[in-house]
């Protein structure tokens, strides 16, 4: 029997953080090991996945529509909010659910969970086989099961506080109870699981929290089967290897690595900071196959510590080529002895300035912090060596949303799952209807409030580790914000301040982040940025955003449009390094994401519009349906009162509904059919956007050096006849350009960036223009003096690439 | 961390082809539910793609798998044959009406579509009518992606079209529908007139017409029953100038309108019946294409075969499989169940979705349900596609499969189509996912 019973298994979700404060359901090693458990005792365990996460309502109704009564949720601290908040909205979908927490460190660091929470209980040792209790449980789960303990005890319960790994996980306590739990990988296997390219050592998991490891054999067995499903290419995380503290059972995990090392690309580890002090400790790691190695740094430590490291040093760098070293500050200290940050802060210095250490690879141990811990202060010397040093992997993410949200060029796939951006443009929300907007905010949106009036940014001085693995600075704004999300029971995700600096001058703070280098903006009106060409007075900021704001804008904007149409040229720098505000409206079909709702602005008196400065569809407190419902009724009015479904230029207009004070329908839709090209230069910026972003041929091109191909404007092929009609064979997707003299093809479809020859592009010209493959051999003969039958061979050869690379439209590869 | 390094092997039917690791993986099922590889347990509404109808891991059907397996896995359909599969021919001639006499096995619906269309021309062909040859078919239906019935189905012919030539001599009848009535209600003068409208089509093309061939219910294009006074006269018009009469019963055979056959509503009887999906529950490949007696004379008399063969054509196990469907389908009850349980789901998503702006109605018979959605800005127009697609998609995530439909122009909204077996309370349960994913909180 397969054992499939509706509603009586157990439901496990993991809500796995893939960069800071964003998440997706996902999986991981404790998850699978659970579920295998469950499954070969006969429960059905379900895993709850989700990469595009809706809002909390949403995933609430899902995991309440998993079929299962009961739900195990995995808690670090990175998510610990999350569950929090999701376990009561589900609790709100269907009381009748039970919902217990688990997770690797949970019991060990203790929880102090809020009163009136609602998870019934939580799991502080041998998930699996307590889940199998639970599961299996008819009732209330009030019984006493060995390692649950139901939220009704939790008062009387001591918490077992911070009791340090070092001191748990002597010789003595391991135990190799993780054999028993078998079946995992081949499970993965059958399955055909997403590959997780990490494998256990050992775990924290054992009762009393003793360290759990496998056997040597076992282990060999589980690496071989991770490593198959792995591949060669691809590093193997070893999870929870910090754990082996006996020298023994480390070495017999040692010589199993050892023995598959020509399968990986090498495998990833924590050591402790004392196994690198020990040189033939180390040698053995290294001959192991560990090539990967995050050093587990007592957050303070003695001075008699420091030395050893210090001397250590030259003796690493011998034995450490080809080995790729990071920090990990652990909060914990491993001696009697009190230790201090300053020894701490300068071995870190010592190690970055002799090249041993990546100056941003220093990190804080997040899986060591209890759930419920927010921050954890860092000492000033280690601030001030993180602010001199470090290099933090910026939030690309984030800083991809706030740039969505500020164009309105939404991709299409994050479309559909609850509102992303909640713009608060006069800078505050109302406290009264906080909790409103939990039914607008997804699981990963973020709230921006715009402050346009030059204010100091609130933020102090103080650094902090917080819970999603990143460095923060204390912001009083940001915990205001997150004081009353609290108080409204709101679960907040990202909150953002966009603080003006001084004219025209802005700076983005991501949630309570410390940026080490500010994320500045400069917001000009269109019709300054001509005057200025966004002069660099300095420094030139993270981001430019030019606006159109008035008629005089337009003018100026279209201006440089119509450039582009007739001569296939930018004017100015700004046109590709600046992005446009609102770029949606002037961009091509599709590009308008409204009627998805994919962002919203809230005023003063919480009225609601899909778009800035434009009409109001709502207010806060009517429904996400309602909204939608909205939204749609007034965008295909206004289409229809303009005809845009018979429009001559239905195919290439954003058809922007939601327009702004200063331009009506009549203007924009006689704009828009007038400057026919502005959507191909919408697109045009875009990809010279990306491209210098990541083809080297792109970076550092003076605008001056761009020459675009376009059907009515070519650098090669005669140029066609003002006014007359162009049939293109050449798809939309394909752009022909020059930098220099040197042609270049890009197809937005494949992503591909090709250099042509010039007879090549000469003849993607005159397709592009309309012209027949006779006309084409005739240009090649007369342009470079060839034969008749040479130019026909030629155009078949342009003909079968162009085809191949899916540039020309279905009628023209019958050529 | 979670990545997928393999190459994805396969593509899905009419699906995009860089489609990989995002499409769900099922790995069992039982009864009404199926469950991914993550555990997740999904509704079935849709059996399968409509076929297994007797839901998942049946004991019967499962037995009689097991036992033709172990006796003999395959017979050669040339030369040989096999008392299981004459066994499941026969049972199929005593469910229909005698003028059917004769059952040439298929592996898939498609296939037996392309028999039927082969048979209607050489039927004429052998009667010295070589000019009868045009086969008639309704514009919005939907027959099958092998050449011929691909050619001969109405939906989805701008996409067809670019894997022409398509095989030639197919004849798109409008389907009985009108601006005025919602698809499946027309009457009156609207019937009125899509009966002249047949009458001059037969008037016009009759002569030069092989055969009509049609789906009671249309399906894939949206559960639009054919009314009976249509079907009727369709009939009486075929006799009149020799033309042929096919159903396409893939889809609405074997008990999924509540009766065997879903021209038993109507009364008409068919000269060529295509059936597969439910003929043994899905559980492996078959199909069949029963035919008069008239048929089987006109090649009887030239002493001609029929030129179509593949090679797992009444496979024993297939048809084992079959029988034993057919004895479940024949328990006492069932049947009714399916028109109960149809009427039951119909009723209540009816009524839980009225006031709803997306709800257009619910149409069908038994537990061949389509349920038609429409723009929420503008009443008369269908559901845009990508919205039908994120409601599909959000069903699924709150555990409920279905199927969309989208006939450009004519009708939006999703099949369900569950397992035969379904109970009172899982029918309220399809109801209430609905209810919520289409009405929201």
């Amino acid at each position: 029997m397969y054992g499939i019973s509706f509603g009586r298994g157990m439901t496990i979700a993991y809500f796995q953080q893939h960069t800071a404060r964003l998440f997706i359901a996902g999986d991981n090693l404790d998850c699978r090991y659970a579920r295998t458990f469950l499954k070969q005792n006969g429960i059905t365990a379900t895993q709850y996945m989700q990469n595009n996460l809706a809002t909390l309502y949403e995933a609430a109704e899902e995991l309440a529509a998993m079929g299962n009564e009961r739900i195990a949720l995995y808690v670090t601290a990175a998510n610990y909010r999350l569950c929090r908040s999701l376990t009561e909205a589900v609790k709100g979908v269907d009381e009748g659910i039970r919902i217990v927490w688990f997770g690797d460190g949970l019991g060990v660091n203790g929880i102090r969970l809020p009163a009136g929470t609602a998870a019934d209980g939580l799991i502080l040792w041998e998930p699996e086989q307590t889940l199998l209790h639970l599961a299996k449980a008819d009732d209330g789960w009030e019984e006493a099961v060995e390692g649950f303990i139901p939220v009704s005890r939790l008062t009387a319960w001591s918490v077992a506080t911070g009791k340090a790994v070092s001191q748990l996980d002597g010789e003595g306590s391991a135990d190799t109870r993780l054999d028993r739990l078998n079946g995992i990988w081949e499970e993965a296997l059958k399955q055909r699981w997403p590959v997780i390219s990490s494998i256990k050592c050992a775990d924290r998991n054992g009762y009393g929290h003793n360290i759990r490891t496998h056997s040597k054999e076992r282990f060999s067995e589980d690496l071989n089967l991770a490593l198959q499903q792995l591949g060669p290419e691809r590093q193997l995380s070893l999870e929870g290897f910090h754990y082996l503290a006996g020298k023994r059972g480390r070495a017999a995990i040692c010589e199993a690595l050892e023995a598959s090392r020509q399968l990986t690309a090498g495998y990833s580890a924590e050591i402790p900071l004392e196994w690198l002090l020990e040189q033939s400790e180390y040698t053995r790691l290294l001959q192991a196959g560990i090539t990967q190695i995050m050093i587990r740094i007592p957050i303070t430590m003695n001075k008699l510590q420091y030395n050893e490291a210090v001397q250590l040093t030259e003796s690493l760098k011998r034995t450490s080529a080809g080995v790729k070293l990071a920090a990990v500050l652990i909060d914990e200290t491993t001696d009697q002895l009190e230790g201090e940050a300053e020894n701490t802060a300068a071995l870190l210095t010592h190690w970055v300035n002799e090249g041993l250490l990546e100056a941003g690879e220093v990190q804080l141990d997040i899986a060591g912090l209890a759930p419920d811990e927010h921050k954890v202060p860092v000492p000033e010397s280690i601030a001030a060596f993180l602010q001199r040093y470090l290099r933090q992997e910026e939030e690309q993410a984030l800083i991809n949303g706030f740039m969505a949200y500020m164009t309105g060029q939404y991709p299409h796939q994050v479309l559909g799952s609850g509102v992303k951006h909640i713009g608060y443009p006069e800078g505050e929300w109302n406290q009264a209807t906080v909790q409103g907007l939990a039914e607008y905010s997804g699981i990963n949106s973020a709230i921006l409030f715009e402050h346009n009036r030059v204010s100091v940014p609130s933020s102090t001085d103080t650094i902090y580790a917080g819970p999603e693995g990143v460095w923060k600075r204390e912001n009083e704004a940001y915990l205001e914000w997150e004081r009353q999300s609290e108080q409204n029971s709101y679960y907040l995700s990202n909150a953002h301040q966009i603080n003006r600096l001084g004219e025209c001058e802005y700076e983005l703070q991501l949630n309570d982040f410390l940026h080490m280098e500010p994320l500045e903006i400069r917001q000009l009106q269109y019709s300054q940025a001509q005057e200025m060409n966004v002069a660099p007075s300095g420094r030139e900021p993270r981001f430019q955003l030019l606006n159109l704001e008035s008629a005089e804008d337009m003018d100026r904007f279209l201006e440089d449009v119509e450039l582009f149409s007739k001569s296939g040229m930018f004017r100015y720098a700004y046109e590709i390094e600046a992005d446009l505000m609102e770029s949606c409206r002037w961009s091509g079909v599709h590009s308008c994401a409204a009627r998805q709702l994919p962002r919203i602005f809230i005023d003063g008196d919480d009225r609601i519009s899909p778009c800035r400065g434009c009409a109001v569809i709502g207010r806060v407190g009517d429904s996400l349906d309602q909204l939608l419902t909205q939204v749609s009724v007034v965008s295909e009015e206004e289409q229809l009162l303009r005809g845009c479904r018979t429009c001559e230029i239905k195919d290439s207009c954003s058809k922007c509904s939601f327009l702004p004070e200063y331009l009506n329908r009549q203007q924009y839709c006689e704009l828009r059919k007038k400057h026919k090209l502005l959507h191909r230069y919408m697109q045009m910026v875009q990809v010279f956007k990306g491209l210098s972003k990541y083809a080297r041929s792109l970076q550092n091109i003076e605008v001056h050096e761009l020459r675009v191909s376009l059907p009515a404007c070519t650098h090669l092929w005669k140029q066609p006849e003002p006014h007359m009609p162009v049939s293109t064979a050449v798809l939309e997707t394909v752009f022909l350009f020059f930098i220099g003299d040197q042609p270049m093809l890009f197809h937005a479809g494949s992503q591909k960036l090709m250099k042509l020859n010039e007879p090549m592009a000469l003849m993607l010209e005159g397709l592009m223009s309309g012209a027949e493959r006779t006309e084409l051999e005739q240009e090649l003969m007369a342009r470079y003096q060839v034969e008749g039958e040479f130019a026909a061979r030629l155009v078949t050869q342009a003909l079968g690439l162009f085809a191949k690379e899916g540039c020309l439209m279905q009628a023209a590869r019958a050529v | 961390m979670l990545t997928t390094t393999r190459q994805y092997p396969m593509v899905h039917p009419l699906k995009d082809v860089r489609l990989g690791d995002e499409v769900t993986s099922l790995a069992a099922g039982e009864g009404i539910y199926v469950q991914d590889t993550n555990g997740k347990i999904y509704i079935d509404g849709i059996s399968g793609l409509w076929n297994v109808s007797l839901g998942y891991r049946h004991p019967g059907i499962r037995q009689a798998i097991i036992e033709q397996l172990d006796a003999l896995p395959y017979v050669n359909p040339v030369d040989y044959s096999n008392p299981v599969t004459l066994q499941f021919a026969e049972k199929l001639l005593q469910l229909t009406p005698d003028n059917l006499t004769k059952v040439a096995f298929t592996c898939t619906g498609s296939e037996s579509v392309e028999l039927a269309i082969k048979l209607m021309r050489k039927y004429h062909q052998l009667r010295h009518q070589p000019h009868k040859n045009v086969i008639a078919v309704l514009d919005k239906s939907y027959h099958g992606s092998y050449y011929g019935s691909m050619s001969a189905s109405g939906i989805d012919q701008e996409i067809s079209e670019s894997y022409g030539p398509k095989v030639p001599g197919f004849l798109f009848h409008p389907v009985p529908v009108c601006r005025h009535c919602t698809p499946g209600t027309i009457a009156g003068d609207c019937l009125s007139r899509q009966l002249g409208q047949l009458e001059a089509l037969f008037a016009r093309e009759g002569h030069v017409m092989a055969g009509f061939m049609l789906e009671p219910i249309i399906g894939s294009g949206g559960i639009i029953p054919i009314p009976e006074a249509y079907l009727q006269r369709l009939k009486e018009l075929c006799l009149e100038h020799d033309v042929l009469l096919a159903f396409d019963e893939v889809a609405t055979g074997m008990g999924r309108t509540g009766k065997m056959f879903a021209f038993e509503h109507s009364g008409v009887t068919p000269d060529i019946l295509c059936l597969s999906k439910g003929i043994n529950s899905g559980y492996l490949p078959l199909g069949a294409t029963l035919f008069s007696e008239a048929i089987q004379q006109a090649f009887a008399l030239a002493g001609s075969h029929i030129e179509h063969l593949s090679t797992q054509n009444g496979n024993p196990i297939a048809c084992a499989a079959g029988i034993a469907t057919l004895e479940a389908l024949e328990q006492p009850g069932m049947l009714e169940a399916v028109s109960a349980r149809g009427q039951q789901l119909r009723s209540a998503l009816d009524q839980a979705l009225q006031g709803n702006p997306l709800y257009l109605e619910v149409r069908g018979k038994g537990l061949m349900i389509g349920v038609a959605l429409r723009s929420r800005h503008r009443a008369e127009e269908c559901l845009p596609p990508e919205e039908l697609a994120d409601i599909a998609g959000k069903l699924k995530r709150r555990g409920l499969i279905v199927y969309p439909f989208h006939t450009p122009g004519l009708t939006s909204g999703f099949h369900l189509f569950p397992p035969f077996i379904i109970k009172e309370e899982e029918v309220l349960e399809i109801v209430s996912i609905v209810r919520k994913v289409l009405g929201g909180r």
